[in-house]
């Protein structure tokens, strides 16, 4: 089983979101406009937190798989 | 298909990537080829106008990863010649040709070359790949005479945004009366006129350039609203042509790009499909009209479509029906958008006003909503793309073809009842 560690560049994400519609669970913009995200994602999401690293308009996030 | 012992992807770039790792990731142990004509890995071209000009990112942090093992050849620096897809072999330049069992085309748009302008000229530029965008910056440090840059679509746009934030001064030509007419209603395109012309953009619609004059000190331009330029340096930013030179004679429809199935088949070869830009497949949210859609999320996301149709086998593959989504940012201001909003007749405002600040449009043809464009909206573009996907089904496209709703691709007028409300 593969671990998976999450981190996002704070200074290239620009929050678009288009993580969140990925994998709701697991990244969120706030209302005041920042992101939250799960840094060790549950092993079940793997492919939606992939799925949101892929489709990061600014490559901003980080996923380590061990 | 059964097994197949060697897969070729022609196409180094997003779509190509994403085939790629899609195809390992589905489990395919026989042999990977990646041949790319760029010399580089995929990379990520978005930044190219933006971050990678301005200096914040340099050119490996714009690589692209894979999430899966590709255990791939990469043959770069190689244009493939020609496709002879009965025989199932791919002839490149002085090495032996290559065989394959299922093949990926995804050799995406290059630039379209302006005619009449000076393209020898080590000062204008086209805006494509990283060597164009390595090149430009060596342009725009030699000089501190204004860029001329031709276009109004979307790289035009950011460059100019791009060029004024490092305080430069920016001449803007397009022959369309609003920036960004390809992509939305004029109302939309004027705002984003008026917020170039507010940033300082010398903002020329309605307008080409009639006679270049190249000089020593830079290269000068008429334009046809009388108007004479000398620039440091020029960008042609006009738009991009599919790279489907290569697939003269192979038997293939490559009118505008390869022509493709719903599942992303190509017509008229077994075994090959196609991603990304050059792509031009119906995407049956449309209704049955076969298009190419030039945008990075969709490059991603045929990839890895393409790679699952390959594996499948045309008779078990799905079709392929995305909502396509993209996004812009220009003076730190968030542009996206979801659907198709250049299909739309009638444009609504669904919340704020994007005309002046935070606020998202929607476009509809006939009563159905086709396109939402947003702007500073990033949450409300998660309600209204999650609205369009369960709502712009193939079935509500079939039936809004039989009550012909669709407008030409092409056409670009629109009323925006709502918008000027």
């Amino acid at each position: 089983m593969s671990l998976l560690r999450v981190s996002v560049d704070n200074h290239r994400c620009h929050r678009y979101a288009f993580c969140q519609a990925e994998a709701p669970e697991n990244f969120k913009v706030t209302e005041d406009g920042r992101l939250d995200y799960e840094r060790r994602p549950r092993t079940p999401d793997t492919d939606r937190v992939l799925m949101a690293a892929r489709s990061c308009p600014m490559q901003a996030i980080h996923v380590e798989m061990r | 298909m059964k097994s197949p012992e060697h897969i070729a992807v022609v196409g180094a770039g997003l779509a190509g990537l994403r085939a790629a790792e899609r195809l390992r990731e589905l489990g395919f142990h026989g042999e990977l080829t990646i041949i790319g004509a760029e010399k580089h890995k995929p990379y990520h071209r978005p930044a190219l106008s933006k971050q990678f000009l301005e200096g914040g990112l340099r050119g490996r942090d714009l690589m692209l990863p894979s999430y899966f093992d590709l255990d791939a050849e990469w043959r770069l620096g190689t244009p493939v010649q020609r496709l002879d897809p009965a025989r199932r072999v791919l002839y490149l330049p002085g090495e032996p040709p290559v065989r394959y069992d299922g093949l990926v085309i995804a050799t995406g748009v290059r630039s379209r070359a302006l005619p009449g302008a000076p393209l020898r000229d080590p000062r204008v530029h086209m805006l494509r790949t990283i060597d164009d965008a390595t090149a430009l910056h060596r342009s725009l440090a030699a000089s501190d005479l204004p860029c001329l840059i031709i276009g109004g679509g979307f790289t035009a746009c950011e460059l100019a945004s791009t060029l004024r934030d490092l305080g430069r001064d920016v001449v803007l030509v397009s022959r369309s009366k609003t920036l960004l007419r390809g992509a939305f209603d004029p109302v939309m395109g004027e705002a984003i006129t008026g917020l170039h012309r507010s940033k300082g953009v010398d903002v020329q619609l309605g307008a080409q350039v009639r006679h270049w004059a190249p000089a020593e000190r830079g290269v000068g331009a008429y334009l046809s609203t009388g108007k004479f330029v000398v620039a440091g340096c020029v960008v042609l930013a006009v738009g991009g042509e599919p790279e489907t030179d290569w697939l003269y004679g192979a038997g293939l429809d490559i009118s505008d790009g390869v022509l493709c199935e719903p599942t992303c088949h190509v017509v008229g070869a077994s075994d090959v499909v196609a991603a990304g830009d050059m792509a031009r497949w119906p995407n049956r949210r449309f209704g049955s009209t076969p298009r190419r859609i030039e945008h990075w999320l969709n490059a991603m996301e045929m990839g890895r479509a393409a790679a699952e149709s390959l594996l499948a086998g045309r008779a078990a593959a799905v079709p392929f029906e995305p909502m396509p989504r993209f996004w812009s940012e220009q003076y730190g201001v968030r542009l996206q958008a979801a659907g198709m909003p250049r299909l739309g007749r009638r444009v609504v405002r669904l919340s704020g006003d994007a005309r002046t600040g935070a606020g998202v449009l929607g476009y509809f043809a006939d009563d159905l909503l086709v396109g939402v464009v947003g702007r500073e909206s990033p949450r409300a573009m998660l309600h209204w793309a999650a609205k369009l996907r369960a709502s712009l089904t193939p079935a509500a496209a079939a039936a809004a073809t039989r009550r012909r709703i669709w407008r030409a691709w092409r056409q670009t007028t629109c009323t925006a009842e709502g918008a000027t409300a």
